[in-house]
Protein backbone atom coordinates (compact mmCIF):
# COMPACT_ATOMS: atom_id res chain seq x y z
CA UNK A 1 0.00 0.00 0.00
CA UNK A 2 1.69 3.46 -1.26
CA UNK A 3 0.98 6.58 0.45
CA UNK A 4 -1.29 7.68 -2.20
CA UNK A 5 -3.20 3.71 -1.29
CA UNK A 6 -3.46 5.25 2.03
CA UNK A 7 -5.08 8.33 1.23
CA UNK A 8 -7.83 6.40 -0.84
CA UNK A 9 -8.56 3.74 2.47
CA UNK A 10 -12.13 5.07 3.81
CA UNK A 11 -11.10 4.52 7.16
CA UNK A 12 -8.33 7.24 6.70
CA UNK A 13 -10.12 9.48 4.71
CA UNK A 14 -12.71 9.90 7.99
CA UNK A 15 -9.63 10.07 10.47
CA UNK A 16 -8.34 12.66 8.01
CA UNK A 17 -11.13 14.85 7.64
CA UNK A 18 -11.99 14.84 11.10
CA UNK A 19 -8.48 15.47 12.47
CA UNK A 20 -8.11 18.39 10.27
CA UNK A 21 -11.34 19.67 11.20
CA UNK A 22 -10.12 20.10 15.27
CA UNK A 23 -6.73 20.47 14.57
CA UNK A 24 -6.92 24.01 15.26
CA UNK A 25 -4.53 24.30 18.67
CA UNK A 26 -2.07 27.12 18.35
CA UNK A 27 1.18 27.58 19.89
CA UNK A 28 0.69 30.36 22.89
CA UNK A 29 1.03 34.21 21.95
CA UNK A 30 4.23 34.36 24.26
CA UNK A 31 5.75 31.33 22.72
CA UNK A 32 5.52 32.95 19.26
CA UNK A 33 6.74 36.27 20.61
CA UNK A 34 9.98 34.46 22.32
CA UNK A 35 11.05 32.59 18.92
CA UNK A 36 10.53 35.20 16.54
CA UNK A 37 12.59 37.72 18.78
CA UNK A 38 15.45 34.92 19.04
CA UNK A 39 15.18 34.92 15.80
CA UNK A 40 15.76 37.95 14.90
CA UNK A 41 18.11 38.94 17.40
CA UNK A 42 20.56 35.54 15.87
CA UNK A 43 20.59 37.87 12.93
CA UNK A 44 20.72 40.86 14.24
CA UNK A 45 24.16 39.52 16.07
CA UNK A 46 25.33 37.89 13.21
CA UNK A 47 24.94 41.13 11.18
CA UNK A 48 26.78 42.95 14.37
CA UNK A 49 29.38 40.23 14.03
CA UNK A 50 30.54 40.86 10.78
CA UNK A 51 29.78 44.34 10.73
CA UNK A 52 32.15 44.43 13.91
CA UNK A 53 34.78 42.63 11.74
CA UNK A 54 34.75 45.60 9.01
CA UNK A 55 34.75 48.08 11.57
CA UNK A 56 37.33 47.08 13.13
CA UNK A 57 39.71 47.27 9.97
CA UNK A 58 38.15 50.75 9.06
CA UNK A 59 39.13 51.69 12.65
CA UNK A 60 42.46 50.63 12.43
CA UNK A 61 42.87 52.08 9.51
CA UNK A 62 41.48 55.12 10.64
CA UNK A 63 43.44 55.85 13.97
CA UNK A 64 46.20 55.31 11.68
CA UNK A 65 45.68 57.12 8.37
CA UNK A 66 50.04 56.41 7.32
CA UNK A 67 48.79 52.79 6.90
CA UNK A 68 47.16 53.15 3.67
CA UNK A 69 49.38 55.87 1.66
CA UNK A 70 52.82 53.54 3.17
CA UNK A 71 51.51 50.52 2.18
CA UNK A 72 51.09 51.76 -1.27
CA UNK A 73 54.39 53.21 -1.58
CA UNK A 74 55.87 50.27 0.08
CA UNK A 75 54.07 48.05 -3.24
CA UNK A 76 55.40 50.69 -5.54
CA UNK A 77 58.88 50.68 -4.37
CA UNK A 78 59.31 46.48 -3.83
CA UNK A 79 58.15 46.28 -7.73
CA UNK A 80 59.77 48.82 -8.84
CA UNK A 81 63.14 47.52 -7.30
CA UNK A 82 62.29 43.84 -8.62
CA UNK A 83 61.82 45.10 -12.28
CA UNK A 84 65.10 46.89 -11.85
CA UNK A 85 67.12 43.75 -10.53
CA UNK A 86 65.23 41.72 -13.74
CA UNK A 87 66.34 44.62 -16.18
CA UNK A 88 70.09 45.14 -14.94
CA UNK A 89 71.38 42.14 -12.58
CA UNK A 90 72.44 39.62 -15.06
CA UNK A 91 72.69 37.23 -12.30
CA UNK A 92 69.08 37.49 -11.58
CA UNK A 93 68.21 36.34 -14.75
CA UNK A 94 67.44 32.27 -15.34
CA UNK A 95 70.60 31.09 -16.99
CA UNK A 96 68.56 29.56 -19.85
CA UNK A 97 67.61 33.12 -20.70
CA UNK A 98 69.05 33.98 -23.92
CA UNK A 99 67.21 37.37 -25.28
CA UNK A 100 69.89 39.60 -27.23
CA UNK A 101 68.44 42.58 -25.67
CA UNK A 102 69.87 41.56 -22.15
CA UNK A 103 72.82 40.35 -23.82
CA UNK A 104 73.60 43.55 -25.39
CA UNK A 105 72.55 45.17 -22.12
CA UNK A 106 74.72 43.42 -19.90
CA UNK A 107 77.59 44.06 -22.37
CA UNK A 108 77.07 47.46 -21.93
CA UNK A 109 77.27 47.32 -17.88
CA UNK A 110 80.53 45.48 -17.86
CA UNK A 111 81.84 47.41 -20.81
CA UNK A 112 80.89 50.53 -17.79
CA UNK A 113 82.18 48.50 -15.19
CA UNK A 114 85.74 47.95 -16.71
CA UNK A 115 85.58 51.65 -17.12
CA UNK A 116 84.89 52.39 -14.06
CA UNK A 117 87.76 49.92 -12.92
CA UNK A 118 90.52 50.74 -15.03
CA UNK A 119 92.71 47.30 -14.36
CA UNK A 120 95.32 48.15 -17.56
CA UNK A 121 96.90 51.57 -17.22
CA UNK A 122 96.90 53.69 -20.43
CA UNK A 123 99.52 53.12 -21.79
CA UNK A 124 99.10 49.31 -21.17
CA UNK A 125 95.87 50.17 -23.14
CA UNK A 126 97.10 51.98 -26.02
CA UNK A 127 99.98 48.93 -26.65
CA UNK A 128 97.23 46.72 -26.47
CA UNK A 129 94.90 48.56 -28.56
CA UNK A 130 97.77 48.87 -31.36
CA UNK A 131 98.27 45.17 -30.68
CA UNK A 132 94.39 44.85 -31.82
CA UNK A 133 94.54 46.97 -34.76
CA UNK A 134 97.68 44.88 -36.07
CA UNK A 135 96.00 41.66 -35.37
CA UNK A 136 92.65 43.25 -37.25
CA UNK A 137 94.53 44.31 -40.16
CA UNK A 138 96.56 41.20 -40.70
CA UNK A 139 93.07 38.91 -40.77
CA UNK A 140 91.26 41.22 -42.78
CA UNK A 141 94.11 41.12 -45.60
CA UNK A 142 94.09 37.35 -44.71
CA UNK A 143 89.82 37.23 -45.00
CA UNK A 144 89.14 37.66 -48.93
CA UNK A 145 91.91 34.62 -49.65
CA UNK A 146 90.80 32.62 -46.79
CA UNK A 147 87.39 32.99 -47.82
CA UNK A 148 87.84 32.14 -51.57
CA UNK A 149 89.79 29.24 -50.86
CA UNK A 150 87.18 27.98 -48.04
CA UNK A 151 84.32 28.56 -51.49
CA UNK A 152 86.39 26.92 -53.69
CA UNK A 153 86.58 23.44 -51.26
CA UNK A 154 82.74 23.74 -50.47
CA UNK A 155 82.09 23.72 -54.46
CA UNK A 156 84.36 20.63 -54.97
CA UNK A 157 82.89 17.60 -53.99
CA UNK A 158 86.17 15.37 -52.83
CA UNK A 159 87.36 18.27 -50.44
CA UNK A 160 85.68 17.90 -47.76
CA UNK A 161 85.77 14.42 -46.60
CA UNK A 162 88.26 12.98 -49.23
CA UNK A 163 90.61 10.06 -48.12
CA UNK A 164 92.96 10.95 -50.32
CA UNK A 165 94.35 14.22 -48.64
CA UNK A 166 97.37 13.34 -47.39
CA UNK A 167 98.36 14.62 -43.21
CA UNK A 168 100.25 17.30 -44.20
CA UNK A 169 97.82 18.89 -46.03
CA UNK A 170 94.76 18.09 -43.76
CA UNK A 171 96.97 20.17 -40.87
CA UNK A 172 97.13 22.96 -43.59
CA UNK A 173 93.54 22.92 -43.91
CA UNK A 174 92.87 23.07 -40.05
CA UNK A 175 95.22 25.89 -39.88
CA UNK A 176 93.48 27.86 -42.80
CA UNK A 177 89.98 27.19 -41.36
CA UNK A 178 91.00 28.11 -37.56
CA UNK A 179 92.75 31.42 -39.02
CA UNK A 180 89.34 31.96 -41.32
CA UNK A 181 87.46 31.24 -37.98
CA UNK A 182 89.38 33.54 -36.16
CA UNK A 183 89.14 36.37 -38.64
CA UNK A 184 85.25 35.70 -38.84
CA UNK A 185 84.98 36.36 -35.00
CA UNK A 186 84.75 39.81 -35.46
CA UNK A 187 83.14 42.23 -32.83
CA UNK A 188 79.71 42.01 -32.46
CA UNK A 189 78.03 44.86 -31.32
CA UNK A 190 78.90 48.53 -32.05
CA UNK A 191 80.20 49.03 -28.69
CA UNK A 192 82.75 46.13 -29.18
CA UNK A 193 83.64 47.84 -32.61
CA UNK A 194 84.57 51.07 -30.99
CA UNK A 195 86.24 49.69 -27.85
CA UNK A 196 87.99 46.46 -28.40
CA UNK A 197 90.37 46.55 -25.89
CA UNK A 198 87.37 46.88 -23.65
CA UNK A 199 86.21 43.02 -24.93
CA UNK A 200 89.12 41.24 -24.79
CA UNK A 201 88.09 37.97 -24.40
CA UNK A 202 89.11 35.88 -21.14
CA UNK A 203 92.02 33.92 -22.72
CA UNK A 204 93.08 37.64 -24.51
CA UNK A 205 93.21 39.23 -21.10
CA UNK A 206 95.11 36.84 -19.31
CA UNK A 207 98.03 36.96 -22.33
CA UNK A 208 97.92 40.40 -21.38
CA UNK A 209 98.51 40.31 -18.15
CA UNK A 210 101.13 37.65 -18.11
CA UNK A 211 102.74 40.27 -20.96
CA UNK A 212 102.57 42.54 -18.46
CA UNK A 213 104.20 41.07 -15.27
CA UNK A 214 107.09 39.27 -18.14
CA UNK A 215 107.77 43.35 -19.28
CA UNK A 216 107.68 44.75 -15.64
CA UNK A 217 109.99 41.69 -14.76
CA UNK A 218 112.36 42.08 -17.94
CA UNK A 219 112.26 46.11 -16.13
CA UNK A 220 113.59 44.98 -12.82
CA UNK A 221 116.23 42.76 -14.27
CA UNK A 222 117.34 45.47 -16.26
CA UNK A 223 117.21 48.25 -13.42
CA UNK A 224 119.37 45.69 -11.46
CA UNK A 225 122.18 45.46 -14.29
CA UNK A 226 121.77 49.33 -14.29
CA UNK A 227 122.27 49.51 -10.31
CA UNK A 228 125.33 46.76 -10.99
CA UNK A 229 126.37 49.10 -13.51
CA UNK A 230 126.85 45.82 -15.88
CA UNK A 231 126.63 47.96 -18.60
CA UNK A 232 127.49 45.12 -21.50
CA UNK A 233 124.80 42.99 -20.39
CA UNK A 234 122.42 45.93 -19.58
CA UNK A 235 122.88 46.67 -23.29
CA UNK A 236 122.10 43.60 -24.68
CA UNK A 237 119.05 43.25 -22.26
CA UNK A 238 117.56 46.23 -23.52
CA UNK A 239 117.90 45.25 -27.04
CA UNK A 240 116.40 41.90 -26.71
CA UNK A 241 113.85 44.14 -24.39
CA UNK A 242 113.30 46.29 -27.21
CA UNK A 243 112.50 43.55 -29.54
CA UNK A 244 109.89 41.93 -27.40
CA UNK A 245 108.35 45.43 -26.64
CA UNK A 246 108.77 47.86 -29.81
CA UNK A 247 108.00 51.54 -29.55
CA UNK A 248 104.43 52.66 -30.01
CA UNK A 249 105.05 56.06 -32.41
CA UNK A 250 108.48 56.46 -30.93
CA UNK A 251 107.36 56.75 -26.90
CA UNK A 252 107.53 54.14 -24.16
CA UNK A 253 106.46 55.33 -20.64
CA UNK A 254 106.66 52.17 -18.60
CA UNK A 255 110.71 51.24 -19.53
CA UNK A 256 112.11 53.93 -16.92
CA UNK A 257 113.49 57.43 -17.34
CA UNK A 258 117.13 56.57 -17.38
CA UNK A 259 117.23 53.33 -19.01
CA UNK A 260 115.60 55.16 -22.22
CA UNK A 261 118.17 57.55 -22.12
CA UNK A 262 120.82 55.39 -22.18
CA UNK A 263 118.94 53.54 -24.43
CA UNK A 264 119.06 56.54 -26.89
CA UNK A 265 122.42 57.19 -26.04
CA UNK A 266 123.64 53.67 -27.08
CA UNK A 267 121.22 53.73 -29.81
CA UNK A 268 122.58 56.98 -31.55
CA UNK A 269 126.09 55.70 -30.43
CA UNK A 270 125.46 52.61 -32.75
CA UNK A 271 124.26 54.90 -35.12
CA UNK A 272 127.49 56.67 -35.65
CA UNK A 273 129.65 53.66 -35.29
CA UNK A 274 127.38 52.65 -38.13
CA UNK A 275 127.83 55.46 -40.32
CA UNK A 276 131.65 55.74 -39.84
CA UNK A 277 131.88 51.83 -40.96
CA UNK A 278 130.26 52.32 -44.15
CA UNK A 279 132.02 54.65 -45.94
CA UNK A 280 135.43 52.02 -44.61
CA UNK A 281 133.50 48.76 -46.44
CA UNK A 282 132.79 51.52 -49.43
CA UNK B 1 9.27 37.39 -5.73
CA UNK B 2 7.16 37.75 -2.62
CA UNK B 3 8.55 35.56 0.36
CA UNK B 4 4.87 33.75 0.44
CA UNK B 5 5.48 32.15 -3.02
CA UNK B 6 8.83 31.02 -2.00
CA UNK B 7 9.49 27.43 -0.79
CA UNK B 8 10.42 26.49 2.51
CA UNK B 9 13.54 25.40 0.88
CA UNK B 10 14.28 29.01 -0.37
CA UNK B 11 12.80 30.73 3.61
CA UNK B 12 15.26 28.65 5.02
CA UNK B 13 18.27 29.91 2.93
CA UNK B 14 17.09 33.36 3.15
CA UNK B 15 16.88 33.17 6.55
CA UNK B 16 20.58 31.70 6.97
CA UNK B 17 21.66 34.56 5.27
CA UNK B 18 20.16 37.42 6.96
CA UNK B 19 16.46 37.31 6.19
CA UNK B 20 14.79 37.95 9.91
CA UNK B 21 11.35 38.26 7.33
CA UNK B 22 11.66 34.82 5.76
CA UNK B 23 11.99 33.31 9.08
CA UNK B 24 8.58 34.95 9.51
CA UNK B 25 7.23 33.25 7.11
CA UNK B 26 8.59 30.13 7.48
CA UNK B 27 7.28 30.16 11.05
CA UNK B 28 3.80 30.96 10.19
CA UNK B 29 3.37 28.20 7.73
CA UNK B 30 4.82 25.62 10.25
CA UNK B 31 3.95 26.75 13.60
CA UNK B 32 0.26 25.43 14.07
CA UNK B 33 1.38 21.47 12.54
CA UNK B 34 4.57 21.25 14.33
CA UNK B 35 2.46 22.31 18.08
CA UNK B 36 0.24 20.28 17.18
CA UNK B 37 2.28 16.97 16.56
CA UNK B 38 3.89 17.66 19.78
CA UNK B 39 1.15 18.46 20.93
CA UNK B 40 -0.49 14.71 20.33
CA UNK B 41 2.73 13.47 20.86
CA UNK B 42 2.50 14.49 24.82
CA UNK B 43 -0.70 13.46 25.32
CA UNK B 44 -2.19 17.46 24.78
CA UNK B 45 0.07 18.66 28.10
CA UNK B 46 0.04 22.07 26.28
CA UNK B 47 2.93 23.56 28.85
CA UNK B 48 5.34 20.75 28.41
CA UNK B 49 4.56 20.73 24.33
CA UNK B 50 5.16 24.55 24.68
CA UNK B 51 8.27 24.01 25.96
CA UNK B 52 9.18 21.43 23.74
CA UNK B 53 7.68 23.39 20.65
CA UNK B 54 9.97 26.53 21.86
CA UNK B 55 12.98 23.94 22.04
CA UNK B 56 12.51 22.65 18.57
CA UNK B 57 12.44 26.42 16.83
CA UNK B 58 15.64 27.25 18.91
CA UNK B 59 17.37 24.32 18.25
CA UNK B 60 16.74 25.25 14.11
CA UNK B 61 17.64 28.98 14.94
CA UNK B 62 20.60 27.77 16.49
CA UNK B 63 21.34 25.44 13.75
CA UNK B 64 20.92 27.68 10.22
CA UNK B 65 24.37 28.34 9.57
CA UNK B 66 24.81 24.64 8.75
CA UNK B 67 21.79 24.25 7.06
CA UNK B 68 21.86 22.86 3.43
CA UNK B 69 18.89 22.44 1.36
CA UNK B 70 20.07 18.83 0.12
CA UNK B 71 16.67 17.81 2.30
CA UNK B 72 13.29 19.37 2.14
CA UNK B 73 12.67 21.51 5.45
CA UNK B 74 9.60 19.74 6.52
CA UNK B 75 11.64 16.73 7.23
CA UNK B 76 13.90 18.52 8.76
CA UNK B 77 12.44 20.36 11.40
CA UNK B 78 9.93 17.19 12.07
CA UNK B 79 13.38 15.39 12.29
CA UNK B 80 14.25 17.85 14.82
CA UNK B 81 10.92 17.34 16.80
CA UNK B 82 10.94 13.62 16.59
CA UNK B 83 14.49 13.82 18.44
CA UNK B 84 13.57 16.26 20.68
CA UNK B 85 10.70 13.92 22.65
CA UNK B 86 12.65 11.46 22.14
CA UNK B 87 14.84 12.98 24.42
CA UNK B 88 11.85 13.99 26.49
CA UNK B 89 10.26 10.41 26.94
CA UNK B 90 13.72 8.90 28.35
CA UNK B 91 13.44 11.55 30.96
CA UNK B 92 11.52 11.01 33.83
CA UNK B 93 9.00 13.27 33.51
CA UNK B 94 7.59 11.63 31.35
CA UNK B 95 6.21 8.90 33.75
CA UNK B 96 4.84 11.24 35.81
CA UNK B 97 2.76 13.34 32.97
CA UNK B 98 1.71 10.30 31.69
CA UNK B 99 -0.53 9.60 34.97
CA UNK B 100 -1.55 13.21 35.36
CA UNK B 101 -2.79 13.08 31.53
CA UNK B 102 -5.15 10.45 32.03
CA UNK B 103 -6.67 11.74 35.02
CA UNK B 104 -7.28 14.92 33.28
CA UNK B 105 -8.37 14.26 29.96
CA UNK B 106 -10.93 11.93 31.49
CA UNK B 107 -12.00 14.88 33.54
CA UNK B 108 -11.84 17.37 30.84
CA UNK B 109 -14.21 15.29 28.69
CA UNK B 110 -16.71 15.15 31.44
CA UNK B 111 -16.53 18.74 32.04
CA UNK B 112 -17.09 19.97 28.45
CA UNK B 113 -19.97 17.25 28.11
CA UNK B 114 -22.09 18.78 31.00
CA UNK B 115 -21.16 22.44 29.87
CA UNK B 116 -21.68 21.49 26.08
CA UNK B 117 -25.17 19.67 27.38
CA UNK B 118 -26.38 23.13 29.02
CA UNK B 119 -25.17 25.55 26.73
CA UNK B 120 -24.75 24.64 22.84
CA UNK B 121 -26.69 22.28 20.06
CA UNK B 122 -27.32 18.63 20.20
CA UNK B 123 -25.04 18.32 17.02
CA UNK B 124 -22.44 20.58 18.12
CA UNK B 125 -22.05 18.53 21.35
CA UNK B 126 -21.80 15.37 19.44
CA UNK B 127 -18.88 16.58 16.86
CA UNK B 128 -16.96 17.87 20.41
CA UNK B 129 -17.27 14.57 21.42
CA UNK B 130 -16.20 12.84 18.53
CA UNK B 131 -13.23 15.27 18.10
CA UNK B 132 -12.25 14.88 21.86
CA UNK B 133 -12.27 10.85 21.25
CA UNK B 134 -10.22 11.00 18.01
CA UNK B 135 -7.78 13.26 20.12
CA UNK B 136 -8.66 10.64 23.03
CA UNK B 137 -8.07 7.03 20.63
CA UNK B 138 -4.65 8.69 19.13
CA UNK B 139 -2.91 10.04 21.93
CA UNK B 140 -4.09 6.04 23.36
CA UNK B 141 -2.00 4.60 20.75
CA UNK B 142 1.04 3.08 20.65
CA UNK B 143 4.15 5.73 20.38
CA UNK B 144 5.45 4.34 17.15
CA UNK B 145 2.03 4.33 15.57
CA UNK B 146 0.92 7.44 16.63
CA UNK B 147 3.72 9.31 15.36
CA UNK B 148 3.68 7.79 12.31
CA UNK B 149 -0.33 9.00 11.88
CA UNK B 150 0.63 12.53 12.90
CA UNK B 151 3.59 12.64 10.79
CA UNK B 152 1.64 11.86 7.83
CA UNK B 153 -1.35 14.36 9.30
CA UNK B 154 0.43 17.36 10.42
CA UNK B 155 2.91 17.38 8.56
CA UNK B 156 1.97 15.63 5.18
CA UNK B 157 5.01 13.50 5.13
CA UNK B 158 5.30 10.82 2.50
CA UNK B 159 6.21 7.47 3.51
CA UNK B 160 9.96 7.70 2.73
CA UNK B 161 10.38 11.09 4.55
CA UNK B 162 8.12 9.56 7.77
CA UNK B 163 11.10 6.67 7.59
CA UNK B 164 13.82 9.61 7.40
CA UNK B 165 12.13 11.76 10.34
CA UNK B 166 11.82 8.43 12.54
CA UNK B 167 14.87 6.54 11.52
CA UNK B 168 13.19 3.14 10.06
CA UNK B 169 12.25 1.81 6.77
CA UNK B 170 9.54 3.04 4.69
CA UNK B 171 7.80 -0.67 4.94
CA UNK B 172 7.88 -0.37 8.51
CA UNK B 173 6.09 3.15 8.77
CA UNK B 174 3.82 1.46 6.27
CA UNK B 175 2.91 -1.15 8.99
CA UNK B 176 2.88 1.33 12.01
CA UNK B 177 0.04 3.05 9.78
CA UNK B 178 -1.87 0.34 8.87
CA UNK B 179 -1.80 -1.12 12.88
CA UNK B 180 -2.77 2.66 13.66
CA UNK B 181 -5.84 2.64 11.25
CA UNK B 182 -7.13 -0.45 12.52
CA UNK B 183 -6.87 0.23 15.75
CA UNK B 184 -8.66 2.84 15.36
CA UNK B 185 -11.14 1.93 13.59
CA UNK B 186 -13.23 1.50 16.82
CA UNK B 187 -13.93 5.13 17.04
CA UNK B 188 -13.81 5.29 13.09
CA UNK B 189 -16.84 3.23 12.54
CA UNK B 190 -19.67 5.56 14.34
CA UNK B 191 -18.29 8.44 12.89
CA UNK B 192 -18.34 6.90 9.34
CA UNK B 193 -21.91 6.13 9.89
CA UNK B 194 -22.21 10.14 10.59
CA UNK B 195 -20.36 11.38 8.00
Amino acid sequence: MSSNEFDKDKDFQILHEKYQDEATELPPESIDANILQAAHRAVHEQAGIEKNLHSDVVKRFKKHPWYKPMSYVAIIVISLSVVMKLAFDPEFVEPGFNGDDFVEESQTLEADEMAAKPVVSMPEKQKSLAKFNAEKSQQQAVMPELKAKAKKRMMSPKSASSPTVSASRQSELRLESAAAGAALSEPATPMQREMPDMFLQESEQDVLSKEIISQKNQIKKLMELYENKQNEKLKIALLQYRKDYPLIDGVDNVLPKVLRDLEIKWEIERKTENVSKTPQND
Amino acid sequence: MKLNELSDEDLMLSYRDGSAAAFDVLYARHKGGLYRYVLRQLNNRQDIAAELFQDVWMKLINARLNYQASAKFTTWLYHLAHNRLVDYWRSEKHRKHQVEFEETTEAQVADSTIDNQHSEPHNELLQKQMHQQIKQAIAELPEEQRSAILLKEEAALSLAEIAQVTGVNRETVKSRLRYGIKRLQGILHPLRSVS
